[in-house]
């Protein structure tokens, strides 16, 4: 996400907090956005933080009505969904880095980790190809 | 760890931070930041400091200072500074445990 991108939706998502909250810490938040580089976890931080406070009954400002809580929901979807579509890739090539996987065509027969789990030796499944494959352990 | 820590749930972590970060002297918002990540390494980002100092704030442990401009310093009260010690206290005998418990792991 781009710094100016997120800069604008952090401060918008400050707006979106309950008036209590904003009258008590709103402007100490912009004040901290002014010196923080927001990212688009700055961005997920604040979402979260503004249905927490709404949820919080120190803050909540009268009864959650049936509109109000439709017009939350769209706008976390509208933040989230550009979020999700962003990291979600990154976050599934980073476990797919960090996990073994056999492929789709190798049924597995025998698999066996050495004793600090570090390594891992399988045994296909198919008698004419069997094989050993080392690879890492899932841990 | 420790009963009236459990009640802040997610922001137990953050909570603990930020009582060290004021244990010496009071900060204001972005000075916290900048101080626990020097000091543990931790990005906090501004909804999670804001969510545990109001906790913190209700809780008595600890206390807004005049605004200065648009940042408003927080220091850390005698109960808060009360309740820093106990948590230290227990995170001490657990770091004691893990300590012993490695060693005889490691030496068996």
């Amino acid at each position: 996400m781009r710094p100016g991108l997120a800069g604008r939706l952090s401060r918008f998502l400050v707006g979106r907090h309950p008036r209590r909250w904003r009258d008590r810490y709103g402007e100490e938040m912009l004040d901290v956005l002014d010196q923080h580089q927001p990212t688009a976890r700055t961005v997920a931080n604040l979402g979260a933080s503004a249905v927490s406070a709404h949820l919080d009954p120190a803050y909540r400002t009268g009864r959650l009505s049936l509109a109000r809580l439709r017009r939350a929901t769209l706008v976390s979807a509208v933040v989230a969904a550009p979020l999700a579509l962003v990291l979600g890739p990154i976050g599934y090539g980073i476990w797919q880095d960090s996990h073994w996987h056999l492929a789709a065509d190798e049924p597995l027969e025998t698999a066996a980790f050495s004793p600090p789990a570090g390594l891992m030796v399988t045994l296909s499944g198919k008698p004419s190809m069997a094989r050993t494959r080392y690879g890492t352990s899932p841990t | 760890m420790h009963g009236k820590f459990d009640e802040l749930g997610r922001f137990a972590d953050p909570s603990l931070l930020i009582l060290t970060g004021l244990s010496d002297s009071p900060k204001h918002g972005y000075a916290i930041m900048t101080d626990v990540a020097a000091f543990s390494g931790v990005s906090m980002e501004p909804g999670t400091l804001y969510g545990a100092l109001s906790r913190l704030e209700r809780r008595g442990w600890v206390r807004p200072l005049v605004t200065e401009e648009r940042r408003r310093p927080y220091e850390i009260t005698a109960a808060g500074q009360e309740i820093l010690a106990e948590q230290v206290k227990s995170m001490q005998q657990i770091v004691q445990v893990a300590r012993l418990r490695a060693a005889t792991a490691g030496g068996a």
